[in-house]
């Protein structure tokens, strides 16, 4: 019994090793490259010749010194956390709405994607426009008399990151619509017969077969959605740069620029490393879920 | 085990975050594109035949005449092939940076003149000192643009490629209607003029001032004006400057949104007859003679506090480093910088030459009413740097002008934080 026991992990063993190694050969290198480099002092002065020397904790010292890495972390965790709320209630209530079949359910359901399927460069640009001070949502507010000043979208520090929270849940919507009528599709109609034979509500339906059992997509939706928005880069770098005043800065956004723009490669590679961290926590405490809801 | 699987899976699922930070192969990166780095694949099937990578970010409209000198070069004999690749500026700072890493550098390649200082402290390219004294055609060139090739000490990097400088583009039939028939000259007479000229529909004035070298392009000719400079961004004139255009901003001559305006915005805006006065560059002039317009416009000088003042741009060509056919690389270069070329391809592209004896070829820049301001203005015009971390003195600048812009400081403060962090880098 032992023995056997001890062949199916090398089994195990061995089908991991060809993800492993080519996970090591590729990101496990630069990961470890950036840890490194995080701990000297890289910058446009000592880059040539490999003059930098190791600084022990001195960049992540400067960093949490620093104002703008903290309101950028800031920035980081109200943007995740807000897109991740609203990208999740409404891909539920869609999914739920979509479940049901009624005419051009399947249409609306198919042009829902098109935000998602949009490259981000095309949705941040045709967003940068409709969010200017003459752009069509101002234009629109102020025609129905809603507001009489147009609101100063990306323009002013206090509306611009509640506007990339906006456009990001926008795009992302439609992908956590998807993720979660796969978790519905999955969870059989008996049950629902069954309940129904013994006489539940819509709302105990809901409650006591739907959530529970969409309860490990849902987990593996919010995952995945809060690494994706958690780095995010792409939507800050079309439409706002990080500004203004770092007010859409984020840690993508930050390391790339002290990197790429600033030439301080250190820290660059400290800001990156402090991201890698925190999703790094995030990860284990959902593989600590997950085995959790596997050991029930 | 259990554990440390735990831990190799949530490596696995967080890893990737890293990855964008790692180098990536330029061949691979550039959107399927033709491109490769000191590529010597050639020299195995052709002994003869030398290819030569060259990045470049010209774009589309004076693409032709920077490709036709390309063509001419490469007909012309046939030891040596250029092969020109397109590469966004911004990605292009992003491979020169890894490639000063990785090795992977093209042999020919082309950077923006304030981030050549940089470039150089990076090692992304070669000294070419010898071969061009060697040459004996570098006392043709001016000593703004050519300063920012060189290095502390005054070795040579590179070769700048073309000029140009910020002027005032005015809407004179927007001007006319409010009275005046010449462009304002003083800061005093532009604050009258776009006041007047401001209307529901009309901002009287722009500068462009998106959060990048832009801002600090477009503050550098109000500072120079108050015969302040980069190391006294404390004093009365460079607030001064920051809060006369502060206070266009406020009193609504100027859109709040310039903070993510780029020239390019502007110039659009201005072509819509949404701005009547804006401040623009050189190689804007060519797009705006062939657009139908319907209105008629000139240049004129920027508006002074106490001289006149204006900012130097252009761009720079160097030798990447570790090439292995330095010699050629050299050989192209002058080919492209000679006399000829370099006005040919400036008089196309609305650009100012860097020779001396290019100038004197066309008529163009003495001639032209709106060319020969620009041209004269580089009799005056303020070069950025040259510094190794220019980046990093102007990005205390853009937010110093950002945070005035938005109110959440005072010039006198926004410019007090700016020079401190500014003259901790100069004094270093």
């Amino acid at each position: 019994m032992k023995s056997k026991f001890g062949s199916k992990r090398k089994e195990g063993l061995l089908f991991t090793l060809p993800a492993l190694i080519y996970m090591l050969a590729l990101i496990g290198y630069s990961l470890i490259y950036n840890i490194i480099l995080s701990f000297k002092n890289m910058n446009v002065r000592t880059f040539k010749g490999g003059n930098s020397v190791f600084v022990g904790l001195d960049n992540y010292i400067e960093l949490f010194k620093d104002p703008v890495f903290l309101m950028v972390l800031k920035n980081t965790f109200i943007f995740t956390i807000a897109c991740l709320a609203i990208q999740f209630t409404f891909g539920l209530i869609f999914a739920l709405l979509f479940s049901k079949k009624f005419p051009l359910s399947g249409v609306i359901r198919g042009l829902l994607l098109v935000s998602y399927m949009l490259p981000m460069s095309v949705s941040g640009l045709l967003w940068r426009n409709m969010y200017g001070l003459d752009g069509v949502f101002n234009t629109i507010l102020m025609s129905l008399g809603i507001i009489r000043q147009p609101i100063e979208w990306i323009v002013s520090t206090k509306t611009a990151l509640l506007s990339l929270i906006i456009t990001n849940s926008w795009i992302g919507i439609p992908f956590n619509m998807l993720l979660m009528t796969t978790g519905l599709t999955n969870i059989s109609k008996d049950v629902y017969e069954a309940a129904e034979v013994d006489g539940a509500t819509k709302w105990k339906k809901f409650r006591y077969i739907t959530a529970p059992l969409l309860k490990p997509a849902a987990l593996s939706s919010v995952m995945l959605v809060f690494i994706y928005t958690f780095r995010a880069f792409d939507l800050m770098f079309i439409m706002t740069g990080g500004g203004p005043l770092h007010s859409t800065d984020v840690l993508g956004t930050l390391s790339y620029s002290y990197s790429f723009t600033q030439y301080k490669f250190s820290l660059g590679a400290a800001t990156a490393v402090v991201l890698f961290a925190i999703l790094f926590v995030v990860g284990l405490i959902y593989l600590h879920l997950t085995t959790k809801e596997e050991a029930s | 085990m259990r554990k440390l699987a735990m831990l190799l899976i949530a490596l696995t699922l967080t890893m990737t975050v890293l990855v964008g930070c790692a180098k990536k192969d330029p061949v691979t990166d550039d959107k399927g594109n033709q491109s490769g780095t000191n590529s010597n694949v050639d020299d195995k099937e052709n002994t003869e035949k030398v290819t030569l990578q060259l990045w470049h970010y010209i774009s589309q409209g004076d693409l032709d005449d920077f490709e036709k000198i390309i063509d001419d070069f490469n007909t012309s004999q046939d030891r040596i092939e250029v092969v020109p690749t397109y590469v966004s500026r911004d990605d292009l700072t992003k491979q020169y940076t890894m490639g000063a890493i990785s090795g992977e550098l093209p042999d020919i390649g082309e950077a923006d003149s304030p981030d050549f200082a940089s470039f150089i402290e990076l090692g992304v390219f070669e000294d070419i000192t010898d071969m061009v004294n060697e040459w004996g055609e570098i006392d043709q060139f001016y000593e703004g643009p050519l300063s920012t090739v060189k290095d502390a000490e005054g070795r040579i990097y590179g070769l700048p490629h073309n000029s140009n400088s910020l002027l005032m583009f005015y809407n004179k039939d927007m001007l006319e209607d409010a009275g005046y028939t010449e462009a304002p000259k003083t800061w005093a007479e532009l604050e009258e003029v776009a006041a007047k000229v401001t209307t529901s529909d009309t901002y009287g004035f722009s500068i462009a001032a998106a959060a990048n070298e832009t801002t600090t392009f477009h503050f550098y000719p109000w500072l120079y004006s108050t015969e302040e400079t980069i190391s006294s961004l404390d004093s009365e004139g460079a607030i001064g400057a920051l809060e006369f255009l502060t206070n266009m901003l406020n009193n609504g001559y100027m859109s709040k949104e310039v903070i993510n305006w780029g020239n390019g915005d502007v110039k659009e805006a201005f072509a819509a007859g949404k701005v009547a006065m804006m401040i623009n560059g050189t190689w804007q002039v060519p797009s705006l003679r062939e657009a139908d317009l319907g209105f008629e416009w000139g240049v004129a000088e920027i508006p002074i506090d106490k001289q006149l003042a204006t900012t130097i741009g252009g761009e720079d060509f160097g030798i990447g480093a570790g090439t292995k056919h330095k010699e050629e690389a050299f050989e192209f270069l002058a080919y492209m910088m000679n006399a000829q070329n370099n006005a040919d391809f400036c008089e196309a592209g609305g650009k100012i030459p860097v020779r001396k004896d290019a100038m004197e070829l066309k008529e163009v820049w003495s001639t032209d009413p709106i060319i020969s301001v620009f041209a004269e203005s580089l009799d005056y015009a303020i070069a950025r740097g040259p510094h190794a971390e220019w980046p990093s003195i102007s990005k205390a600048i853009q937010e110093a002008v950002h945070a005035s812009f938005l109110g959440e400081k005072t010039p006198e403060v926004a410019m007090k934080e700016a020079a401190d962090k500014v003259n901790a880098i100069i004094n270093e």
